[in-house]
């Protein structure tokens, strides 16, 4: 059944609101379920030194008015959500500086590289699926998939670490320091490696299905060679599918991101929320889960709506899946 | 003008399908490479208190950081631990704890999965809607949210990974006993008046096995994988265990002077993933390609 794209939009949108709540709802159960009263731990923190039994009842029962623990578990949920969605993300634990303003000082580093890791696997992916399309199980295909499959069976933490141990001792890779375009092109081939598997692997398999189309073969037919086919005729409406991978790239993105900035100590959020969460930071961890849940659900969605405007079909992300 | 339409829409055809069976990729050797490999691995692993040289765990049963050779044929770490003792029992602990949560998430995953499969068309929807959200989202981050409120450890890691794991078996389960129901002949067991408990015997359960097993081979490896790398990150296994992901994060400040504290548990952890993956793949081939489950 066809809608017109205002009702598609709309129902988006409310649908999108409805997952988003119900993360928020998940998130707000996963940080209030934690072991310890948050007035404990912060009362921990102060050290309690000196204090009698009945002094430490009496901050306690202040510290819960005054955070609003005291009241109905929907309030509180309410109120966090605000909090939230406001940008009010408290003070971190470790150096007593907002946690917002912690969060965007790194959100440019982790852009970059994101941006530049995602580069590195187009590129990589377009090329190695080409190069095994153009003869579907010939050696080229097979030697391109073995490879692929190594790739996913390398955890990122140990490629990095290698790539680290050869480029540090082959270039003089300087691992610490600011973040630069001298430092970026090794995390960022990392990144890229990692999400390169799944986007090829689709992009391969949507290339030969193209292949065999008519137009495809009518261009053979009329003498264009087998490169030029797959080039000028095929590419594009191959890459289509690939759109709908865009979300799943994203999530890769970002898991991968805490891994890879961890292990080359790049700035961004991912090392901050690694760090925040040796130092159990509660507030900074907290702003992370709120921040990467709504980005995810946000860039899943889009991709969603974006998939269902162009191929207004239906659930056409289920068929380039399979 | 048919005659070529139709001779048009054949060669069309053809191609198609010879290019998809030329597509068609080495299924049977990747599942005995893989099989062997994973065969061996478990091997050493079960036999490893009698194969190892060394307590895993005892400091200076050797010089400190010694390079590979005579008695300690691996090298031994910064506090004189045998490195081949270490990576033996860390593959042990690794591979018992995993295969326990493993069970565990497939466990709920069918469950859920066909209790979705068997409900009417809005619980479904519903049931779709909720697994899918969960399937999308990053296991990565559902994990260190966990770990950050609990605090470091080996179970905050897998408590996490419970959380999430389930829903990939979840989804594919539900696909499974729907596209099973519906096959002809257990319509007619149904019209027939079948029980529902008798239809999940006799018309998914032959149908469920193979792609949930291929599910669980590949989901296994990446696992070990996630397991690893945030063991490596401090958030799972803590020193002295001897976690392959630990122990190749207590190898990176002597890396270059002493490589095999990385090659010990580096290989460990990629012959291990890379079997299992190899299985999977290989086993996804011989099966059906519509089996396929992509997930970050």
């Amino acid at each position: 059944m066809l809608r017109p794209a205002a009702v598609v939009g709309a129902r988006a949108l409310a649908g999108t609101l409805a997952v988003l709540l119900v993360a928020s709802v998940l998130v707000f159960g996963l940080v209030r379920s934690a072991p310890g009263d948050p007035v404990d731990v912060q009362l921990g923190e102060a050290g309690g030194v000196g204090l009698s039994r009945s002094d430490i009842d009496r901050i306690r029962t202040e510290r819960r008015v005054e955070l609003g623990l005291d009241r109905p578990l929907p309030e509180q949920y309410v109120r966090w959500l605000g909090r939230m969605v406001t940008g009010d993300w408290g003070t971190s634990y470790v150096s007593g500086r907002s946690v917002r303003a912690e969060v965007l000082d790194r959100v440019p580093a982790s852009l970059v590289l994101a941006v530049s890791g995602f580069a590195v696997a187009v590129v990589l992916a377009v090329g190695l699926a080409l190069l095994a399309s153009r003869r579907p199980g010939g050696p080229t295909d097979q030697v391109v998939r073995l490879a692929t499959l190594a790739t996913v069976a390398v955890p990122s933490f140990l490629l990095g670490t290698l790539a680290l141990q050869v480029a540090t001792a082959a270039t003089g890779y300087r691992i610490a320091g600011p973040a630069t375009a001298g430092r970026i092109w090794l995390p960022a081939l990392v990144l890229g490696v990692a999400v390169t598997p799944t986007l090829s692997r689709v992009l391969r398999a949507s290339l030969i299905a193209e292949r065999g189309r008519l137009y495809a073969v009518a261009a053979q037919a009329r003498g264009a060679s087998a490169g030029r086919t797959l080039l000028r005729h095929v590419l594009r409406p191959a890459l289509a599918p690939a759109l709908t991978l865009g979300g799943l790239a994203f999530a890769s993105l970002v898991t991968g991101s805490v891994i890879t900035e961890a292990v080359f100590s790049w700035p961004g959020v991912g090392r901050y929320a690694v760090d925040a969460i040796s130092a159990q930071d509660y507030p900074v961890v907290q702003a992370y889960v709120v921040l990467a849940t709504a980005l995810v659900v946000l860039v899943n969605r889009g991709v969603d709506l974006v998939q269902r405007l162009v191929d207004p079909r239906g659930d056409a992300r289920a068929e380039a899946v399979a | 003008m048919r005659l070529l339409d139709s001779a048009r829409a054949g060669a069309g055809t053809r191609l198609r399908e010879r290019l998809r069976d030329r597509a068609r990729p080495p299924g049977r050797a990747l599942v005995v490479a893989g099989s062997v490999l994973l065969a061996l691995v478990v091997l050493v692993v079960l036999v490893a208190p009698w194969i190892a040289p060394f307590d895993p765990a005892a400091q200076r049963v050797g010089p400190r950081l010694a390079p590979p050779e005579g008695e300690h044929w691996s090298g031994t770490d910064r506090f004189g631990r045998d490195t081949a003792s270490r990576v033996l029992h860390g593959g042990r602990q690794t591979l018992l704890v995993t295969a326990a949560t493993m069970a565990a998430v497939v466990a709920v995953g069918v469950v859920v999965g066909t209790v979705i499969g068997l409900a009417g068309p809005r619980g479904d929807d519903l049931g779709r809607r909720v697994v899918d959200t969960v399937v999308a989202f990053p296991a990565v981050i559902v994990i260190l949210a966990f770990v950050g409120l609990r605090g470091p450890s080996l179970p905050a890691v897998l408590g996490g990974a419970l959380l999430v794991w389930w829903a990939p078996f979840a989804r594919l389960t539900r696909a499974l006993v729907r596209a099973a129901l519906a096959e002809p002949s257990a319509v007619t067991a149904r019209a027939l008046g079948a029980s529902r408990l008798h239809l999940l015997r006799t018309e998914v359960r032959p149908r469920l096995v193979g792609p949930v097993g291929v599910l669980v081979a590949v989901e296994t490896g990446q696992l070990i994988a996630t397991v690893a790398g945030l063991s490596f990150l401090g958030m799972g296994a803590q020193p002295p265990d001897p976690e392959w992901g630990a122990m190749l994060a207590d190898a990176r400040g002597a890396a270059l002077s002493s490589p095999h504290l990385v090659l010990g548990p580096g290989l460990a952890v990629l012959v291990t993933v890379l079997a299992l993956t190899c299985v999977g793949e290989g086993l996804r081939d011989l099966l059906d390609r519509s089996t396929q489950v992509v997930r970050p």
